[in-house]
């Protein structure tokens, strides 16, 4: 069951994202990402190969705390997984790079 | 002046003794403060080593898969993850702006890794997946070395080296 909290952490933590106030990481599974918060959690967001999106939050010794994913928050969830995604490959500064080269071209 | 003195002895006297009551609070105020810079560094000292070792063994880590040698890559996981720990355990409080949750990160990709090494014993990696366990290796000793990086950092300005 996802609850009004489950649902402003990921919602706050799209926010965050977005205003670069978050560092994703790529871990060692494909389309998966990761960041970590106080030194003590660590949350992880991944697609499956089905093209749904999982997010979770873990805790120091890897025991999984929460886990959404599917309706009715599945959109928040893949928006996450997106931004998570560009942050985690550096997407928008590649795109200033080369829009900038363009440019100077 | 000798008569200023045998009347004023007394004066004279407690003016010395407080001269250097103050001289020896000011010695001893010195040489608890170096000692806390001493102690602070041989702390800082300790936990580079300890970073030291688990930055080896996460590197050695890509090797072992490369080679595929999935027993051995839990092993190693196990000591890089036991390293993690200790390291926020005993010296967290020396973890300066994102180590604490980069290490957190390192953790949670090798945590991962082992996860995938327990399932190649059950079925074959694919090649995407053989090339991203070695990505997320590079992106935790990345972590690591940063954290690393920070703890030296910190070494070189702890007033104890000066």
């Amino acid at each position: 069951m996802t609850t009004d909290k489950d649902l402003e952490l990921v919602q706050q933590l799209i926010d965050a994202t977005k205003e670069a106030r978050v560092s994703w990481h790529p871990t060692a599974t494909l389309n998966q990402f990761t960041t970590s918060f106080k030194g003590r959690f660590g949350v992880l967001i991944g697609k499956y190969d089905n093209g749904d999106c999982y997010f979770r939050v873990v805790d120091e010794s890897g025991q999984e705390m929460l886990s959404i994913e599917g309706p009715p928050v599945g959109h928040l969830v893949d928006e996450m997984w997106e931004l998570a995604r560009r942050a985690a490959l550096n997407v928008d500064q590649a795109i200033d790079d080369i829009l900038q080269e363009l440019k100077r071209g | 002046m000798a008569d200023f003195v045998k009347q004023n002895w007394g004066n004279l006297a407690s003016v010395l003794g407080l001269s250097v009551s103050v001289w020896v609070l000011i010695v001893a105020r010195k040489a608890r403060e170096a000692a806390e810079d001493a102690r602070t560094l041989a702390r800082l000292k300790s936990l580079i080593e300890e970073l030291g070792e688990a930055s080896g063994k996460i590197q050695q880590l890509g090797i072992f898969l490369r080679e595929q040698k999935w027993d051995v890559v839990q092993l190693r996981v196990e000591e890089i993850l036991g390293s993690c720990k200790l390291v926020v355990a005993r010296w967290g409080d020396h973890l300066l702006g994102d180590s604490r949750n980069n290490l957190l990160t390192a953790s949670t990709i090798t945590r991962d890794i082992a996860r995938i090494a327990a399932e190649s014993s059950m079925r074959q990696l694919t090649e995407a997946e053989r090339r991203q366990i070695l990505k997320g290796q590079l992106e935790a000793v990345d972590l690591i070395s940063g954290v690393l990086g920070e703890a030296r950092k910190a070494e070189e300005r702890s007033p104890g080296k000066q």
